[in-house]
């Protein structure tokens, strides 16, 4: 049977997540993070892009972490194929406060539980393997609306975009027309 | 695959700088870095070997405003350009929404420019991505040394696909942020 991640398109360039889809994923999110008493837990795309997470931290924080940790779990992707593997789909980091559990979701998404020796290894694998089965439904729903979600939206933001490129880049004063944008002057 | 994320109004694009070693890639992030505003930056993060060679990756995020209420973000890569590292930079390529490859433009380069350039095709190609499509700059990178080859040789033998092209001298920033600009609006059209 062909699930709805083999049907998508391999050229499509944006995957729009909508309100809905992300107060599920903030739900899941929430659960896991009460039943495993994690330090926090993330929600990564595969390129390390923080879709959600709970916890403490500052946004640059977690930008870097999700950087390493796609980076980390792409290299290891690698180095599933050489050894002749399918894939590795759980990581697990240990140090000695903290450790780092990473499971793929339909190889799209990461989800990161960060714990302390307070939560145990075995029920944060077996708590996370449970969220990442209803990550993988929501998954599915934003692969299936995306293409509605892109009509609607996706035009619109596109030529906005690149009007704020324009400016930021751009040596000349600004376009008084374009009141909506709150871009910075680089460099 | 760039992320559209409503409900926190972000737009995230990824953006990796590929090319032989030694060609500045690294250069590139290390100017943008020092020349953005100080509330659009991050730290750049550098996972280089004791001699300064990239081992992992460079990563600089970058937040280049607010558009329509959205925030975009643009996370930049450079792949580590030694020969050792090809399975690293597959790595790193993974999830690419655009790609700068930079040239090193000197004559004992080229050889270098082109294997780089043709693994750079063949890593899109096996992450299901058409070349010819892809969101692609080019950046003739040193062209103020006297062992420089000329814009048109470097057309000839590495834009053979016509994708924009800058000259640069990444050390002390030119040409860096035209190419950046570029990158960025190829990618956001293609949302």
């Amino acid at each position: 049977m062909v699930s709805v991640i083999d049907r998508l398109d391999p050229d499509l360039s944006s995957l729009i997540v909508g309100e809905e889809e992300s107060e599920s994923i903030a739900a899941c999110l929430h659960r896991l993070m009460g039943e495993t008493g994690a330090s926090y837990i993330m929600l990564l795309d595969r390129a390390g892009q923080v879709l959600a997470w709970q916890g403490e931290g500052h946004r640059a924080e977690m930008t870097h972490l999700g950087a390493l940790l796609a980076g980390t779990y792409a290299s290891s992707r690698e180095m599933a194929r050489l050894l002749k593997e399918d894939n590795f789909r759980v990581l697990v980091q240990e140090g000695m406060k903290e450790k780092v559990f990473t499971e793929t979701v339909e190889d799209r998404w990461l989800l990161v539980v960060v714990f302390d020796h307070q939560a145990h290894l075995g029920l944060v694998k077996v708590l996370a393997k449970r969220a990442t089965q209803s990550l993988t439904g929501i998954l599915h729903v934003v692969i299936e609306r995306n293409q509605t979600h892109r009509l609607k939206m996706a035009g619109e933001m596109r030529r906005a975009a690149v009007d704020t490129i324009d400016l930021i880049f751009s040596q000349d004063e600004p376009d008084p027309g374009t009141g909506s944008t709150e871009a910075k002057r680089w460099p | 695959m760039a992320l559209i994320n409503v409900a926190a109004k972000e737009i995230h694009g990824k953006i990796v700088y590929y090319g032989p070693g030694l060609c500045g890639k690294t250069t590139n992030l290390q100017i943008i870095h020092g020349k953005i505003p100080q509330n659009g930056r991050s730290d750049l993060l550098s996972i280089a070997t004791e001699t300064e060679r990239t081992l992992f990756f460079d990563f600089l995020p970058l937040d280049l405003g607010k558009v329509h209420g959205f925030t975009i973000r643009f996370h930049l890569y450079t792949v580590p350009g030694q020969v050792l590292y090809e399975r690293t930079r597959v790595a790193v390529l993974n999830g690419a929404d655009g790609v700068v490859f930079v040239a090193d433009a000197q004559r004992d380069r080229l050889a270098d420019n082109l294997q780089s350039l043709r693994e750079l095709a063949h890593n899109l190609t096996n992450q299901g991505k058409r070349v010819i499509e892809f969101p692609m700059v080019m950046q003739y990178n040193k062209t103020d040394l006297p062992s420089a080859l000329p814009t048109p040789v470097l057309d000839r033998y590495l834009n053979t696909i016509k994708v924009p092209r800058y000259e640069a001298v990444a050390v002390n920033g030119a040409g860096v942020f035209e190419t950046l600009r570029a990158i960025s609006k190829l990618v956001v059209n293609k949302l």
